[in-house]
């Protein structure tokens, strides 16, 4: 008594043009698509740390445990996923790690230009001290390029884990990196030593 | 002898209750319709009126309110006759100045015998004999 | 899947059924295909503004710039969400209208959640959106919706492991589960489409049917107000034939009957014996003619309807005492003997004197007709029953009486007992008939009884007011 074609509209002439237009959109949208999810997945420059605790930084080395040193640009949204999964982090590490957060703050900048909402954060994490690293100071002592670079180091100094803690880019939620501190900080072990950071550069390329 | 005005268009039936009449000494004139009836009736001044209620042209119930709105007939005793014989018809008849109704077929003896009424009470006098 | 409990309808009520229920879909397809172009509109200003909102500006140090999500919320979300809502506007209704807006809505919903930093919030378009497509109805939009979301999840996987959920090992679990949910949403959704369907179909059928019904039913009622009009015109008809038939009858009958007497007069007159018993049989004839004539346009007119009575207050004594005298000629007839017993305290009747007489007047007529040296008995009385005050008349013969199957038809019209006995007793087999409805239409009733060879006996019952027991319309004053 009731017809039953499935998709018998999609089939039939003059309905040509509008095939072709339907075509021409996917492939647009879904190149467009691709762009995005290839930038937010683009790590950013990776640190080139030192494998042992540099001197000459301001921040002094934790002798009776891990140090974890986080370097951020106090502007940059991205780096807001990472400070969520560094709470996460700290939240379940068994051994609580001496925890330095860095916001970079350039020259010819205002003053409190750094003192955002995500200084106001970092402030709140447990036991995280949090410094101003004048004209990237610091950030170059330890070389981290990128906003969200992780950098783990145990009580006697030596690099053990140096990475994003973000699945890409501003993207929070599980990921390898997060797990790996988790897991170096419980068990003292970890499956990698590295991964891809994603955030903005924290300098620019003139500097 | 008294003289009766009979208004029937049924020329049979016209014939045979006048010459019936006459043989009880009554004198007829037939008038085939009302128009003719209404003349007849100023012309020859009738001693009483039997008026058919089927009449082409005028029917007998305006033929019956002519006559007795005329002066010079008004004082002429009407018996309408119908073959319906509805009770509308009775006081129809009368109300249209009839004096008296009777039905169609003819009881003849009860028609003589409301000639006789009327003839009398008007101070006619009414010779009717039996042969 | 239908809850019909009717039988098979009949192909013009299904055709019809199909007809409302492919209007009723079109409706729903239309609607909303409208709804979700302004959905889009929605859902492209609220990515610009989520992008403006969480990350406006990239940094190079300390040099800034739009961040390429708001380029992506503009200009993608605009892309994704054009062409949807374009079609929705201007081909709603179509098939592949609802098929580019169910993949653009997931397209615009992996781009939110892309632009919103993968918060656990804008998962939630996902479910969302399967939901709203299902308000097609049509459980095919679920198919591109679901495929846009595998296929974003699984290129994703391809390229990018990591953006899915991070380490490969776990998002074995992550996968089923999400998966799971997906795919229980879309089975609920699916099941729900069918019933809805299933119900519009049901609903178009069944209004089909009332429609039918009720052309049906406006059918019968102007084909009944025909009938009607016709049956009145009828009517109409047949009295008008009575009117002009009753004097066109009547006419010559009156020449017949008229000379016939007046011949036999001038018989007499004339002493001519031969010709007597001709004209005798002439007269008898006509008069027989007309008693047949009065007879057949009396029972005319009652089955017309135009039969009037005319009431008055009588004294039944004294039209006892009349109709005695009228019939002692048919009584003396046949050498019977007539008695009549009529009670002191029957007082006045409030009815149609002509129509009572004419009742009576056949009654015994019969009576002598079809007794020969016997006796026949008028009983009349006053008689109180359950709050009604009647009249009872009793004709009683020693005549020839009649059998059951006699009984029965008796008072039907043109049946007299049998044919011999019209041709040996003569009459018309009408007047019985007449009485029954006279009495009828007096609110009286009239009944035999009789015994073949002993004899027969008629009651009449009248009421004493008539106009008390019957309809005011059916008199004249």
């Amino acid at each position: 008594m009731f017809s039953r074609k499935p998709f018998s509209g999609l089939f039939r002439r003059g309905r040509v043009w509008l095939g072709a237009l339907l075509v021409l959109w996917l492939a647009g949208v879904g190149s467009g698509l691709w762009a995005v999810w290839a930038y937010d997945n683009r790590p950013g420059a990776a640190a080139a740390a030192p494998s042992h605790w540099p001197t000459g930084t301001a921040l002094a080395s934790n002798p009776s445990g891990p140090t974890l040193v986080f370097l951020a640009h106090p502007q940059c949204t991205c780096t807001s996923a990472s400070l969520d999964e560094l709470a996460e982090i700290l939240a379940r590490a068994r051994t609580k790690p001496r925890t330095y957060v860095l916001f970079l703050k350039p020259a010819n900048v205002a003053n409190g230009w750094e003192q955002t909402d995500l200084w106001r954060r970092a402030a709140q994490l447990p036991g995280a001290r949090v410094l101003r690293d004048d004209e990237g100071v610091e950030a170059r002592k330890f070389g981290v390029e990128t906003s969200g670079q992780t950098l783990f180091y145990d009580k006697h100094g030596t690099l053990i884990f140096s990475g994003g803690i973000t699945g890409s880019r501003g993207h929070a939620g599980e990921n390898a990196g997060e797990l790996a501190l988790i897991s170096l900080l419980t068990d003292g072990r970890a499956d990698r030593r590295a991964t891809n950071v994603f955030g903005c550069p924290l300098f620019a390329e003139t500097d | 002898m008294p003289k009766i005005l009979l208004v029937e268009d049924n020329e049979a039936s016209a014939d045979a209750l006048a010459r019936r009449l006459e043989r009880r000494n009554f004198s007829v004139v037939i008038a085939p319709d009302g128009h003719q009836a209404v003349s007849l009736a100023r012309s020859t001044q009738p001693d009483l009126v039997i008026m058919d209620l089927g009449l082409p042209g005028i029917d007998g119930w305006d033929a019956t309110a002519i006559i007795k709105a005329d002066v010079d007939t008004r004082h002429i005793p009407i018996i309408v006759l119908s073959a319906h014989a509805m009770p509308n018809d009775r006081h129809q008849a009368l109300a249209a100045g009839g004096d008296d109704f009777d039905t169609k077929p003819v009881q003849f003896e009860r028609l003589l015998e409301k000639i006789e009424m009327l003839l009398t009470t008007r101070g006619v006098s009414a010779s009717a004999s039996d042969i | 899947m239908a809850s019909l409990e009717l039988p098979p309808p009949p192909d013009s009520i299904a055709l019809r059924a199909d007809e409302l229920f492919a209007k009723h879909k079109h409706e729903i397809y239309v609607h909303t295909d409208r709804l979700f172009a302004s959905l889009m509109v929605l859902q492209w200003v609220a990515g610009i503004l989520f992008a403006l909102w969480i990350s406006p500006l990239a940094w190079f140090g300390t040099v800034s710039r739009t961040h390429v999500h708001v380029w992506a919320a503009i200009f993608l979300g605009g892309a994704i969400c054009s062409v949807p809502a374009l079609l929705g506007v201007f081909r709603a209704g179509e098939p592949s209208t609802r098929y580019t807006i169910a993949v653009a809505q997931m397209l615009m919903g992996a781009l939110l959640i892309h632009l919103t930093g993968g918060r656990i919030e804008t998962h939630f378009h996902v479910f969302g959106s399967l939901a709203f497509l299902a308000v097609y109805r049509d459980w095919r939009v679920l198919v591109p919706a679901t495929i846009v979301v595998a296929a974003d999840h699984a290129l994703r996987g391809v390229f990018w492991p990591q953006s899915v959920y991070g380490v490969l090992v776990a998002s074995q679990w992550r996968w089923l589960e999400h998966s799971a949910w997906v795919i229980f949403e879309d089975v609920f959704l699916f099941v729900s489409c069918r019933r809805s369907v299933a119900d519009m179909k049901d609903t178009a059928l069944r209004t089909a049917a009332l429609e039918h019904a009720e052309r049906e039913s406006s059918l019968t009622a102007a084909q009944l107000r025909i009938t009607q009009q016709q049956a009145e015109s009828a009517t109409r008809a047949k009295s008008d034939f009575l009117a002009s038939m009753s004097h066109e009858l009547r006419t010559p009958l009156n020449a017949i009957i008229l000379y016939s007497e007046l011949l036999q007069e001038e018989a007499r007159d004339h002493q001519q014996a031969g010709p007597m018993k001709d004209l005798e049989r002439i007269h008898s004839a006509g008069n027989h003619l007309l008693g047949l004539i009065n007879g057949i346009l009396d029972l005319s007119k009652i089955e017309a309807g135009k039969m009037t009575l005319a009431l008055e207050q009588f004294d039944v004594r004294a039209v006892v005492t009349d109709l005695a005298s009228t019939v002692a000629p048919l009584v003396q007839k046949n050498a019977n003997t007539l008695v009549v017993h009529c009670s002191e305290d029957v007082g006045p009747i409030h009815s149609d004197l002509l129509r009572t007489r004419q009742i009576l007047l056949n009654l015994l007529g019969n009576a002598a007709k079809f007794t020969r040296q016997g006796t026949i008995t008028l009983d009349v009385a006053r008689r109180v029953e359950g709050g009604a005050v009647n009249v009872v008349f009793v004709v009683t013969d020693t005549g020839v009486g009649m059998t059951e199957d006699q009984q029965r038809k008796i008072f039907e019209p043109f049946t007299q007992a049998d044919v011999r006995t019209t041709r040996k007793y003569g009459g018309s087999g009408l007047g019985l008939a007449i009485v029954a409805r006279f009495c009828s239409l007096m609110g009286g009733r009239v009944s035999v009884e009789s015994q073949l060879g002993r004899g027969s006996q008629f009651t009449v019952v009248l009421p004493v007011d008539v106009a008390a027991v019957v309809d005011a319309a059916l008199y004249a004053a």
